[in-house]
């Protein structure tokens, strides 16, 4: 243990004593976190656009029709999908606000507008995401009234509401005398305006209802939650201070891959495996040194993360120290490749730095996962930090269980152990002049 | 008490060690002598284990009974100073003896101790609170030696370890390698000063290509295969018939050719008057020469 003791701190010290290293290592992924986090924060640009998930259950040239419309709205996101269960399993995954159903009879029921029950159609909202959910209902209005308003203008389509309407009233035993009359009269009146291919003037109030069963909705928006399986991050700097964290674990990487290979190009490599020690001691020293630094620079951003103008709240506490401690070890695996790369630092550095900038876009170190197009999430699988990104987020803000991060850790501490071999190879791997 | 047994190591097409059986007793200085590239650093590399022969072997000889050098506990034996500078430059001068002494199993007062006394003995005791870094090239080298000796290591391979630096540092490090012969360590001088060796080693192994040329004492292997010396005569003019008044005779018996030329000179009125006289013998350059057909400066 003290010969490993002796390895750590001796190259703690070295890492602390070169200055550039020290910064990219403990500085530069704090005032990444930082600023990126206030950027975030701050808002500004235009407002996203609404994902939201459609599925039609009605099979009606005015289900369409609506469809369409939403279809063409410059607010939405559309995703249409073939059932309600998959409108609805977008938002519980998080990848819609709301599910719009336009469910069976939908089409019957605008075809009576002016009688009957109003159209409705379902609204599944997710209750954490209320001023967008909000948002939404106000913009489903709209797309009804003017769809409404389309098929005033369509004197067919009017004059069958109409007509409809009529026959309605026709049947009906329990509307009193006046008001049958004024409807009488409405009816006529607004059959004579189709005909005549009339305007409406103005837009009906969703909620309007006259007496006896009679209502003027053109379409009545039945509202519910769908609770999304996870919440969403707390705020911008829940996902900056991990991204920063992969900048902090890949800066000691590189630093703790240069500096083996500076070992074994000056001389001092020698001289440890020529100490009366095993050499799996000496390489264990080294990662440990590694594994140290990576692990201690992450729970330092992690504190800075809960400090006031930050705020980050841990989802959970547990799963994000296993998290940190295997990324640690996934990425003290990384330098031991890393290292094996470069017989010289410059080629270590560039090498390294190459593959690790590669990795880290596409591992949401730059831009947040959850946000990527489709592919690139496919793509980021191959990406260490896609792994660490997605354990360390599992405990700041997903609040995932073990299980959950199961599958990162396993990766990372998979990385870690390679990583360890091929050190092996490395370290007993002999110079060639 | 290290043996080298018919030792091969190459590299590619290069053959770096061919054939090499050697043996260094308890207590001498060996001095491995030869040009770069001899094959004098891959020796001592497989020595301590930092190589494996391709055929051969090394064998270290301790209490009676034979070890390989790739043994920790074997190691504990050897003190290496390596070629290159295997010394931490942002570490000062304490920090890195203290580093190198745990790895060799030093601790607390021991290791404080140790590090005092190694300080001391390479004269680096005054700067020891600085970082490496600002150290010149000889206290460096210094540093290296003494990163070696923290142990008190029986068998020291040192791996030219006065290359590069400044001809005070060299006289002091010669200086303290005497002094560690005296007390009986066993060292392994790998160099390609020739003066070195004859100043430090009690045998010299020629090296070259790889291959042993000759090992013995110097006395010996100057006069195995040293050659003629070399009578050198200044004269006040040239003699008659000669461009330069410097004449040179090459000669098995120095004194006998002297005295003839004195005896020539004596008997010739018109000989141009003797200024001075010099006898240069045969030394390991040489010898060198000899062995190999060319210097050790080729």
């Amino acid at each position: 243990m003290g010969i490993i003791w002796a390895l750590l701190t001796k190259d703690l010290r070295l890492l602390v004593r070169d200055r550039a290293g020290f910064f990219f290592t403990f500085f530069f992924p704090l005032i990444f976190a930082v600023f990126f986090g206030t950027i975030f924060s701050s808002g500004g640009g235009p407002a996203p656009k609404l994902q939201v998930a459609l599925a039609v259950a009605d099979d009606s040239p005015a289900a369409r029709r609506f469809a369409e419309a939403l279809a063409s709205a410059d607010e939405f996101n559309l995703s249409r999908v073939n059932t309600v269960e998959e409108a609805r399993a977008l938002v519980l995954l998080r990848k819609a606000v709301a599910a719009v159903v336009i469910p069976p009879g939908y089409g019957a029921a605008r075809e009576a507008v002016f009688s009957g029950p109003p159209a409705e159609v379902q609204v599944g909202v997710d209750p954490s995401r209320a001023a967008e959910s909000g948002m939404l209902q106000g913009v489903l209005q709209k797309y009804a009234f003017v769809d409404l308003v389309a098929s005033m203008r369509d004197p067919v389509v009017m004059r069958a509401q109409t007509a409809a309407a009529r026959s309605a009233l026709a049947a009906s035993s329990s509307v009193d005398p006046a008001t049958r009359l004024i409807l009488t009269g409405l009816f006529t009146q607004l059959d004579a305006v189709a005909g005549r291919l009339g305007q409406p003037s103005s837009t009906r109030d969703q909620s309007a209802t006259t007496n006896n069963g009679f209502t003027f909705q053109p379409v009545r928006f039945v509202t519910s939650e769908i609770r999304p399986l996870r919440a969403g991050p707390p705020n911008a700097y829940a996902v900056s201070f991990p991204q920063g964290i992969i900048w902090a674990v890949m800066g000691a990487c590189m630093g703790f891959a240069v500096s083996l290979v500076s070992e074994r190009t000056g001389g001092t490599l020698a001289r440890l495996r020529v100490a009366p020690i095993a050499r799996w001691k000496v390489l264990l020293g080294k990662a440990a040194g590694c594994f140290v630094t990576t692990t201690g620079v992450t729970g330092l951003l992690l504190g800075v993360s809960m400090l006031p103008p930050f705020g980050v709240r841990f989802a959970a506490p547990l799963t994000l120290a296993v998290a940190v401690a295997c990324a640690g070890l996934g990425f003290t695996g990384l330098m031991m490749l890393i290292a094996s790369i470069g017989r010289t630092e410059r080629a270590c550095s560039g090498v390294g730095w190459g593959v690790m900038m590669v990795f880290a876009m596409i591992g949401g170190a730059t831009v947040p996962l959850f946000v990527m197009p489709e592919w690139m999430q496919r793509l980021s699988d191959i990406s260490p930090m896609k792994w660490t990104v997605l354990a360390i987020e599992g405990g700041v803000w997903r609040g995932h269980s073990l299980a959950e991060i199961a599958l990162p850790c396993i990766i990372l501490v998979a990385i870690g152990l390679i990583g360890f071999l091929v050190g092996w190879k490395l370290f007993d791997r002999e110079p060639t002049t | 008490m290290l043996h080298w047994q018919d030792v091969r190591k190459s590299f590619a097409s290069v053959r770096a060690v061919d054939g090499l059986s050697l043996s260094v007793n308890a207590g001498e200085c060996l001095g491995l002598l030869g040009p770069n590239g001899a094959g004098k650093t891959t020796s001592l590399s497989i020595a301590v284990g930092l190589l494996v022969p391709d055929s051969g072997r090394v064998v270290l000889r301790h209490n009676g009974a034979d070890h390989s050098p790739a043994e920790p506990a074997v190691r504990a034996l050897i003190g290496v100073a390596p070629q290159a500078l295997a010394i931490y430059d942002q570490l000062t001068g304490v920090e890195n003896l203290r580093f190198f002494g745990a790895l060799q199993g030093l601790t607390g007062r021991e290791l404080t101790r140790r590090v005092a006394e190694v300080l001391d003995l390479v004269g680096l005791a005054d700067r020891a609170a600085h970082r490496a870094a600002g150290y010149s090239g000889g206290m460096k080298r210094r540093l290296n030696l003494a990163a070696a000796l923290l142990h008190k290591p029986p068998l020291l391979l040192l791996d030219e370890p006065t290359a590069g630096v400044d001809p005070q540092s060299r006289n002091a490090i010669l200086r303290i390698l005497a002094d560690l012969r005296s007390a009986g360590h066993t060292i392994i001088y790998s160099t390609h000063y020739m003066e070195e060796a004859q100043r430090l080693c009690d045998r010299v192994a020629i090296i070259d290509k790889g291959r042993l040329l000759a090992v013995d004492h110097i006395p010996s292997l100057i006069a195995a295969h040293g050659g003629d010396s070399v009578v050198e005569l200044l004269h006040a003019r040239p003699r008659p018939g000669a461009d330069s008044p410097v004449e040179r005779i090459t000669t098995s018996d120095p004194l006998e050719t002297l005295r003839a030329a004195l005896a020539r000179d004596g008997r010739d009125p018109a000989a141009p008057q003797l200024v001075s006289a010099r006898v240069a013998g045969p030394d390991l350059e040489s010898v060198f020469l000899k062995l190999t057909g060319r210097t050790l400066r080729d």
